[in-house]
């Protein structure tokens, strides 16, 4: 038995569902019974027999294999510090940088630098991996949103993200930890960051790829 | 002085009828999670950071996120000036407020970080703890972390041998019991049970009844607040 709508608002405590379904996210089984455990949205499929709650908010937690973008906060002596956005600092090594083993890393890297790296390990510290494709941002500015609503940025099977490389004409990276880079045009940028508000103020909505759609074309002409 | 007469108390109110609340929620946008609650004449402001690094280093949790609860009285909240900083009842409300929270945040997702949860009394009548928890519970549901439910709380107690809910001030300076408690609606637990004065078994019983149905009209209060903050905009 369901007890709220799909795409409700759900908040902790609430109770979802009676009866055998399999929980992916964001609820906890009592019993027979599941129960909400953030402020999201209720997704239920009935067939598959389950359930997910995509919370509105709250910090990234890393995973093994995420794409994330960090600026770099304090360099040790063969480490680089990153701030990932997250409850943990990120660590870079800068064996997972370069090949070059005699590179020393204040040369390749200065306090400030952008990174776009990938998340290789979580056990104990947040381990990051830099080697390319991944590595150092030249330029561009950054915008930071909600981890939550990073895969309405990129859409389904990339759409979103497209549209918005489309008709903006910027490259556009997306770290999973909520940090965005985009480098092209003034104009360009611009409007790649206010497209990426409007997502991050209405990700909860349904048509929104459509309205990210119209409000480029409006803009571009 | 007359605290209760023909059943009314001394500010109009029934027996078992609360004091206006109002409940909002993302107030403070530089925290990431954050409540305003109004009860009465108490405004307190929650704010929750986190989960996020903790230093020391050595408070760390390997099993856990350690949850760190903070109450403060800003030195205007009362008529006589509060001499700032904590003192033996603030250091005191902290700890209970952090013991009524514990038990619903799942903090086994966030090993090795803290969650802060700052409670700021601005202006003060009597029940500022139980406005403080309902506060920091919707503030912590607003900034994403996970729990098994949110906690209100609500205050009962004994006034010219009469069991009353919610105590004012006059109530509460000049009553005979106060009885704070926090609920996990859910389950029905008890997270916060203090008292102060002196009432009888079954005095104890009827006066946590009651404060266990104040606790269920102030959890709608801050499951509305919380879906409120979404609701403006359209989502099928």
């Amino acid at each position: 038995m369901i007890h709220v709508k799909n795409r409700d608002i759900v908040v902790p405590g609430e109770l979802i569902a009676t009866g055998n379904f399999h929980v992916q996210l964001g609820a906890e089984k009592d019993g027979e019974n599941i129960y909400s455990t953030v402020v999201g949205i209720a997704y239920i499929d009935q067939e598959k027999k389950y359930i997910k709650i995509v919370p509105l908010r709250g910090k990234y937690m890393p995973r093994v294999g995420d794409p994330v973008i960090g600026v770099i906060e304090e360099l040790a002596l063969k480490k680089a510090i990153l701030d990932i956005n997250s409850a943990h600092k990120g660590i870079l090594d800068i064996r997972d940088v370069t090949m070059n083993r005699s590179a020393e890393i204040n040369k390749v890297f200065s306090v400030g630098d952008m990174v776009y790296s990938k998340v290789s390990d979580i056990s104990g510290s947040v381990s990051l991996y830099a080697k390319p494709p991944y590595g150092k941002l030249h330029g561009g500015r950054l915008i930071n949103i909600s981890s939550t609503k990073i895969p309405r940025v990129i859409g389904k099977k990339g759409s979103m993200i497209s549209i918005i490389k489309k008709y903006t004409e910027c490259k556009v990276y997306v770290g999973q930890n909520g940090t965005i880079w985009v480098k092209g045009k003034n104009e360009g940028e611009d409007l790649a960051l206010k497209a990426i508000e409007i997502i991050d103020a209405e990700s909860h909505t349904s048509g929104l790829t459509e309205r990210i759609t119209k409000f480029l074309e409006e803009k571009v002409i | 002085m007359e605290l209760i007469k023909d059943g009314i108390r001394i500010d109009g109110r029934k027996k078992d009828e609360l004091r206006d609340i109002k409940i909002e929620v993302g107030v403070l946008k530089r925290a990431d999670g954050s409540a305003y609650v109004e009860w009465g004449m108490n405004k307190v402001y929650a704010a929750v950071y986190g989960p996020r690094e903790l230093f020391p280093r050595f408070l760390r949790r390997s099993d856990k996120a350690v949850l760190q609860c903070k109450y403060n009285m800003a030195s205007f909240s009362v008529d006589e000036r509060k001499r700032p900083g904590p003192d033996r009842r603030s250091v005191e409300i902290s700890k209970v407020t952090g013991g009524a929270l514990e038990p619903v945040v799942l903090t086994e997702n966030f090993p090795e970080s803290v969650i802060n949860v700052n409670i700021e009394v601005v202006q003060a009548e009597a029940g500022t703890r139980c406005a403080g928890i309902t506060a920091a519970s919707v503030a912590l549901a607003d900034a994403g972390i996970p729990m098994k439910d949110l906690v209100p709380a609500c205050a009962a107690g004994k006034v010219s041998g009469e069991i009353i809910l919610d105590l004012c001030k006059e109530e509460d300076n000049f009553g005979e019991s106060d009885l704070p408690i926090a609920m996990i609606p859910r389950t029905g637990g008890i997270s916060l049970l203090q008292m102060d004065g002196l009432m009888t078994g079954e005095e104890l019983e009827e006066a946590l009844n009651l404060a266990k149905k104040g606790c269920e009209i102030i959890y709608e209060k801050q499951k509305e607040a919380l879906r409120k903050r979404y609701k403006g905009d359209d989502h099928d």
